[in-house]
């Protein structure tokens, strides 16, 4: 016996890799349409909020309100009601496309809302002279706010990853597959814990990973 | 010249009994009470007055970051209060403006910053645009800096580039938004001397506020005083200076003058006080000792200062004066161009 099958009795090496391939793709779908959906969507919260340069303080509401219902519901459970609205929009319900529905509808408003954090630490006086430039409102969001809080979008971008690396984990339950899934039926319920060691291990390197390139690229990108 | 009509010079701005009101909690509070002011194309206008008198309003009225609840802003002749969306934003690409915390975009280098109004409104390209840009930077004297980031700068050099980035789209307007107040006295020195210059060799009309008489002394060819959101006082900066009228004004002036506090008790001194103004050739001419020779009156100088309104020479000195020929020694100094003011004591 190698010393791998020694330390790891259970574990089948290629059904580890293609779980890590199932998890990097629900985590790369995902992220890019939560940021496509959740990008405009903190944009337009920023913009209508009481005091900001369109604002529709009812409107605002509403939104805020969408926004805080998605996010306070338990994303487990947001999985399983959105089933009808996965199977509607992909044709199906399971694995890595049915998974990317609900994932990116529960990242989405978490990530809008961080993007509208991110927005109101630009300077109003910055904002101001814009206006005093005659730029319009699209000019100061393109031009001025997104390239002033590049920043603290970034960041946004590294929270929402590693918060939607936890919720692939979940994705288990509507068979998404991916480490999570893994730990769960081999280490969890199979009583493996070799399994659990190097699914979770394998995870926490991945979350490492985008953390440090988040955190560079804010360094690169901090200019105060 | 379009703007004059006859030999009768038309201001390039005019508020007409606007005012301002801001809404909190369903009443309304006034800003700014109904103003009346004219300023004059190619004169520096300053805008005097303590934090919450109004000013920051009245200068936001010119280009409309602020609207007025009633009246009317004309800037040559024309009605700004109806401009709005695209005609809005032209109107404001042709004011430029200054601020306190010179409101840099922090992500962009000197040379972006000051490009940043003309990539606005795209009808310059960018060998145009680098063109503009190198000669404003050599305007404000930063070309050295071009590649840097706003962080990197002084407050000076920050300020600099604000006004680089205010003169890019060759206003006719400048506003100066307290764009000395976060700065140290030398640096105040160094951008007023520059806007000054500015106003000369570009003809530019320059409003500032500022809650400085300094400030005002140094650039200014005409003030308003603004208290409790009304003008109280205005006219040329030598006149104001020197016979301030409204209690506000004379708080500034003695600010100014480092006199705060400071009533005009000067026990043990016998004789009429005396509070002489000159300005202009009058500054540096031998006229006291003339007069004493003549009257053979006796003073004794109490305080004083001589110096410079803009490029005026001014003095104002404050005597105790005696003698049988007082009167007399009044009507000589009196001929001479010089304001005489008894002090009360």
């Amino acid at each position: 016996m190698s010393p791998m099958q020694t330390l790891f009795p259970n574990i089948d090496w290629p059904e580890i890799a293609q779980a890590c391939l199932d998890t990097l793709l629900m985590l790369g779908g995902s992220l890019l349409f939560t940021l496509v959906l959740g990008l405009p969507l903190g944009v337009w919260l920023f913009l209508t909020a009481r005091g900001q340069l369109h604002a529709r303080p009812k409107l605002y509401g509403v939104l805020s309100l969408v926004v805080n219902v998605l996010r306070s519901i338990p994303f487990i459970i947001l999985m399983i009601l959105l089933i009808p609205v996965t199977q509607a929009i992909t044709g199906v319900s399971i694995g890595i496309r049915g998974a990317i529905v609900p994932l990116v509808i529960g990242a989405a408003p978490f990530f809008a809302r961080l993007v509208e954090t991110a927005l109101r630490e630009v300077d109003r006086g910055v904002i101001e002279a814009s206006q005093a430039m005659g730029a319009t409102t699209a000019q100061i969001v393109t031009r001025v706010l997104l390239p002033e809080s590049r920043p603290g979008l970034i960041a946004a971008t590294t929270v929402t990853a590693v918060a939607l690396v936890g919720y692939t984990a979940m994705g288990g339950i509507v068979g998404a597959g991916g480490l999570g899934a893994l730990a769960y039926q081999y280490g969890y319920n199979g009583y493996k814990p070799d399994y659990m060691l190097v699914t979770v291990a394998l995870l926490v390197v991945l979350v490492q990973i985008l953390q440090s390139i988040g955190d560079r690229l804010v360094g690169r990108y901090s200019r105060r | 010249m379009g703007r004059l009509i006859g030999n009768e010079p038309s201001p390039v701005i005019r508020f007409a009994a606007a005012s301002k009101s801001y809404s909190v909690d369903g009443t309304l509070v006034p800003a700014l009470h109904p103003v009346d002011l004219a300023i004059e194309a190619g004169e520096v206008f300053g805008i005097i007055g303590h934090s919450g008198a109004g000013k920051s309003t009245m200068l936001r009225l010119i280009n409309l970051l602020e609207r007025p609840t009633s009246g009317q802003v004309f800037i040559d002749g024309r009605d700004v209060t109806q401009a709005h969306g695209a005609d809005l934003r032209r109107l404001r690409a042709g004011i430029g403006m200054i601020f306190q915390h010179f409101n840099l975009l922090s992500s962009r280098t000197v040379a972006d910053n000051v490009a940043f109004p003309l990539r606005l409104h795209g009808d310059m390209d960018e060998m145009a645009i680098a063109a503009r840009v190198d000669e404003l930077l050599d305007l404000v004297g930063l070309t050295a800096h071009a590649r840097k980031y706003p962080a990197q700068l002084s407050g000076g050099q920050k300020q600099r580039v604000g006004i680089a980035r205010a003169l890019a789209s060759q206003p006719k307007i400048l506003l100066c938004d307290e764009a000395t107040s976060a700065l140290d006295p030398q640096t105040t020195a160094s951008v007023l001397e520059l806007l000054a210059d500015i106003n000369r060799r570009l003809g530019l009309t320059i409003v500032l506020i500022t809650h400085e008489m300094d400030v005002i002394r140094r650039v200014c060819d005409r003030v308003a005083v603004l208290d409790a959101g009304q003008v109280v006082e205005s006219g040329p900066v030598a006149d104001v200076f020197l016979h301030p009228r409204h209690p506000t004004t004379r708080r500034f002036v003695a600010e100014a003058d480092h006199r705060e506090g400071r009533g005009p008790e000067f026990p043990g001194v016998t004789g009429r006080l005396f509070r002489l103004s000159f300005r202009g050739d009058a500054t540096y001419s031998p006229l006291l000792s003339r007069v004493v020779r003549d009257t053979g009156v006796e003073y004794n100088l109490l305080s004083g200062r001589v110096d410079r309104i803009k490029d005026v020479p001014y003095g104002q000195l404050t005597l105790a004066m005696n003698g049988e020929r007082l009167e007399d020694a009044l009507a000589q100094i009196r001929a001479a161009d010089v304001d005489i003011e008894e002090v009360a004591r």
